[in-house]
């Protein structure tokens, strides 16, 4: 008796994935969509477990689900209309929404089933999963390292984004 | 990834055991509702207000301000766990890295961003 | 047998043991901390149920199961009915990565390492509690907002600005940690810690001051337990919660504290090796329980010991001390580890910016103004009638007196 594990985990968690996000959209109140965001965000880094991307799998819990949508709820509770019974209504152009999610459906499918990047070639990329230490010291060395790929600068550039950041963090913050 | 099999496991375990303790509670209570007993807690007082009144926007300033240095956090750590292998251009990566973040944390400093009354 | 399924049974048994462990840890801290708080005040503490009150963390469990459920009629049903799970939840998922032995303390077959003693040996580990560390802040949050009550909501944001402060200074104050180790995985950290033939407390005693405070504002306990602070806010997030959904709550601090505990003893204190005993079976358990049970009781003494901070104290401690200093101490240590200079120069940094930070801080206390200091005629009428038992002489009022100065060094 064999189990496919990977496949198994990768319908669960699409599953969940799918679910959490049409409730994201379909919730009627606001709080519930919000919280149904975090099911989204911690299946899509189970999508990325199974993929390999272990780091950006941790980043993504840390950073959206632990800090983006904090935030979010944060403006939600400070806003008044959030205790009123339908806080997440229904645009009156859901039908133009829907549609264009088909279309971009569509596109995506198209593009997975053609495109020579795609499924076939995803064991090219597994050498990288089994470099000594896993895949968040390969990526830290293309991150950090000169003599690999070198994303040293755009490195250092991140950090001059988040000093604007910063600095628009305090001016939307400032209370008078 | 099936290093992360018993995760997802134990995850599924604390899960079920949290929703049985929640269905468990609800089985077992008694339920003997009055109208005083579901009654906000104010201490015995009649509530004056709802707590509907607007909260100071510092809280959602902190919260944007604890996003900026959590992705710094995140940025750094594989940096710090290469720090060996790549000894002095390492350094000066993080140098630069931490000094354009120390000068705008200063100047939100000096916003009284940290400031609570 | 197949492997995988091996893996999974073994995998599923060791999660309900860690489950069950878990739990009944919590029912004997909080006995445990009952009886030695009592200590501290020189009281007896529980001691009814069984010998040594022993059995009192079964009578409590069996008194909650039995309390009614009351949901406010201005409580949001669904988030206030769920709120006390996602806590719960997030708070056991957190330990799945705990090293509580080698992972190949039975052999190195995949049979023996499926049983090994710990959950999960993932390459991001120390992350992975991080991740989940921060995911805590909903069932706090989700509690006192969905209960419709003004303690719940003020003890919800203020326990929600407090948490994401302090998570940023224990991801930059383990970074140094993390720069000797070279590694994220939570058994390379104790691995790399024997090869290196130190503690990385030895090396990085700043780092774990920093991570202490931090874990401990991040926990909610004492000094740093303002969400639930009883004289402010009746018992912030908690207000409206009743029975085992009140428990669940009490659970999930607990084992968030013996998480951060294990953290703290994998980090600084090498998990769970000890002078190469590691070798004889049941060894390694016992000091890895030694260690985090010493890091627990550091817990429980600062409860009685420090009184609760000011918020606006709370955040300019996590902003402006921690944040900086966990900054600082990671440049140092970088720096160490990029020239490859001995590890003690960074131990010796440390030490003089706890020494810095030491004299600053008795030099603030002694500076407080005269006039702030309460005169004796104040002292006496400031205390009721009904509490004024003992006589003021003019030697105990002098003791007194410098308690203000104590509790705000500022």
């Amino acid at each position: 008796m064999t189990i496919d594990v990977p496949a198994v985990a990768f319908w669960v968690i699409a599953i969940i994935l799918v679910g959490s996000a049409l409730a994201v959209v379909v919730m009627p109140k606001i709080v519930h969509a919000a919280l149904f965001l975090v099911a989204v965000f911690g299946a899509a880094a189970g999508i990325y477990v199974l993929l390999n991307a272990e780091f950006i799998a941790i980043v993504q819990v840390l950073i959206y689900a632990g800090a983006v949508t904090i935030l979010i709820l944060f403006a939600i509770m400070l806003t008044q209309n959030s205790m009123s019974r339908v806080s997440n209504p229904f645009s009156g152009q859901w039908w133009l929404a829907g549609l264009i999610c088909v279309l971009l459906a569509a596109g995506i499918i198209f593009a997975v089933n053609s495109s020579p990047m795609a499924a076939g070639a995803a064991s090219d990329a597994l050498p990288l999963a089994n470099a000594a230490g896993g895949t968040v010291v390969k990526l830290g060395q293309l991150l950090y390292s000169p003599f690999a790929y070198s994303y040293v600068l755009p490195f250092e550039i991140a950090s001059v984004v988040l000093l604007v950041a910063i600095v628009g963090a305090i001016m939307i913050g400032r209370e008078e | 990834m099936p290093d992360y099999v018993p995760v997802l496991i134990l995850m599924g375990l604390a899960l079920a055991f949290a929703i049985l303790v929640t269905l468990v509670t609800f089985v077992f209570g008694p339920k003997k509702p009055t109208p005083e007993k579901l009654a906000p807690y104010e201490c015995g007082i009649e509530e004056i207000e709802p707590p509907r009144q607007r909260f100071p926007v510092k809280y959602l300033t902190t919260g944007m301000l604890f996003i900026i240095f959590d992705v710094e956090a995140a940025a750094i750590l594989p940096l710090a766990i290469l720090m060996r292998q790549l000894k002095v251009l390492g350094f000066v990566e993080l140098l630069i890295f931490a000094v354009v973040l120390i000068v705008p944390f200063f100047y939100v400093w000096r916003k009284g961003a940290f400031t609570w009354e | 047998m197949d492997a995988t399924l091996v893996a999974i049974i073994a995998a599923v048994v060791k999660s309900a043991i860690v489950i069950a462990a878990l739990l009944t840890i919590f029912a004997y801290m909080t006995l445990i901390e009952r009886r030695v708080l009592a200590r501290f005040q020189r009281r007896v503490g529980p001691n009814r149920a069984g010998p040594f009150g022993l059995l009192q963390p079964l009578a409590d469990g069996m008194k909650m199961a039995f309390k009614e459920q009351i949901i406010p009629t201005r409580a949001r049903r669904l988030v206030f009915v769920i709120a006390p799970s996602i806590s719960v939840f997030v708070a056991l998922a957190a330990f799945a990565v705990v090293p509580l032995g080698s992972p190949t303390a039975w052999g190195s077959s995949p049979t023996a390492r499926a049983w090994a003693p710990l959950v999960a040996d993932v390459n991001v580990g120390i992350l992975y509690i991080l991740a989940l560390s921060s995911l805590a802040v909903y069932g706090i949050v989700l509690g006192g907002w969905s209960s419709g009550n003004h303690y719940s909501l003020l003890g919800a944001l203020r326990s929600a600005a407090q948490m994401v402060s302090y998570e940023v200074s224990i991801g930059l104050a383990i970074a140094g940690v993390l720069m000797f180790a070279g590694t994220l995985s939570m058994v390379g950290i104790v691995q790399a810690q024997v090869q290196q033939g130190i503690w990385f407390i030895l090396a990085q005693p700043l780092g774990f001051i920093l991570y202490f405070i931090a874990a401990t504002a991040e926990v909610n306990r004492a000094p740093f337990d303002l969400p639930e602070a009883e004289q402010e806010l009746v018992a912030g997030y908690l207000t409206e919660f009743s029975g085992l959904r009140w428990s669940l709550y009490q659970m999930s601090e607990y084992i968030n504290m013996i998480t951060a505990a294990s953290v703290a003893a994998t980090l600084f204190f090498g998990g769970w090796t000890l002078g190469g005993l590691d070798g004889i079976p049941g060894i390694p358990f016992v000091w890895y329980t030694i260690k985090v049970a010493v890091v627990l009781f550091v817990f429980i003494w600062m409860r009685a010991t420090l009184p609760r901070i000011r918020y606006d104290q709370l955040m300019r401690l996590g902003w402006q001390l921690l944040l900086p200093l966990a900054v600082l101490n990671l440049v140092v240590t970088a720096a160490v580890v990029a020239f490859d200079v001995p590890w003690w120069i960074s131990t010796i940094f440390s030490l003089i910016v706890l020494a810095i930070g030491g004299i600053v801080y008795y030099v603030r206390r002694r500076r407080v103004e005269p006039s702030a200091q309460p005169s004796d005629e104040a002292l006496r009428l400031a205390l009721p009638t009904s509490v004024r038992l003992v006589r003021i002489d003019s030697s105990a009022s002098a003791a007194t007196a410098r308690q203000p100065a104590e509790v705000s060094p500022n």
